[in-house]
């Protein structure tokens, strides 16, 4: 008799990445300078209104 | 996010990655977590231990060892590519747990706010998937509040669920 198999296994959720030594020589050089300094500004002129404060806070107190 | 990617390999601290794109042509493409100085986190009043890392990624520019943002490869892969790129998130939070993740869109000349919004509208797809592992932040105007979906925002910041 022939039974139905359902592949319940998720798709591919997670990857893990291999290390790789070549890497290891981008180790302190900033590769997208102009993003970088852009990301800067915009996070230091963000405004974090009190709730959000407070929400960030709990989180990492858990 | 439950989409094919591609396999990544990364540097020992996980703050680097690099990883194929196969699709109307081969692209090497680079993942970079790149650390906000302490004091601008300070400034905003967090206290010193809470790293914050811009999330950016692009191009390996052929015959150099330099990286573009502003290239639109389109390669034909997009999905597999921004699934990829989610999925180091894990990698690096793996190694760096406290970390915050801070992302924008890279804005190529005369597409303004474009790729922002094209990441939005792929976080609203896989927000039940990513809310999971993470509590996503939308920055609108210059304020943020917790991400909801419909809402045009122009930056994001991602912060691992404890």
């Amino acid at each position: 008799m022939k039974t139905a198999t359902v592949n319940t296994k998720s798709k591919n959720t997670r990857v893990r990445s291999i290390y790789d030594p070549q890497l290891d020589e981008l180790k302190g050089k900033i590769l997208f300078k102009k993003k970088l300094e852009r990301a800067e500004k915009t996070f230091s002129e963000t405004i974090f209104p009190q709730e959000i404060v407070d929400f960030i806070n709990r989180e990492i107190s858990k | 996010m439950q989409i094919e990617k591609y396999t990544t390999r990364a540097d020992t601290d996980r703050l680097r990655y690099r990883f194929v794109s196969i699709g109307k042509t081969t692209i090497e493409k680079v993942v970079a977590y790149e650390k906000f100085p302490t004091f601008k986190v300070m400034e905003l009043g967090f206290p010193p231990y809470i790293e914050v890392y811009n999330l950016a990624f692009g191009d390996l520019i052929p015959d150099t060892d330099d990286f573009s943002d502003q290239v639109t490869s389109d390669n034909g892969d997009m999905n597999k590519i921004l699934s990829t790129v989610a999925n180091t998130a894990l990698d690096f939070w793996e190694y760096n747990p406290d970390a915050f993740i801070w992302f924008e869109g890279s804005q190529p000349e005369n597409q303004e706010g474009l790729r922002t919004y094209l990441y939005q509208k792929k976080l609203e797809r896989f927000f039940a998937e990513i809310n999971e592992v993470a509590n996503v932040l939308g920055r609108i105007g210059n304020k943020l509040e917790l991400f909801e979906k419909g809402k045009k925002y122009n930056a994001f910041l991602i912060i691992k669920k404890r």
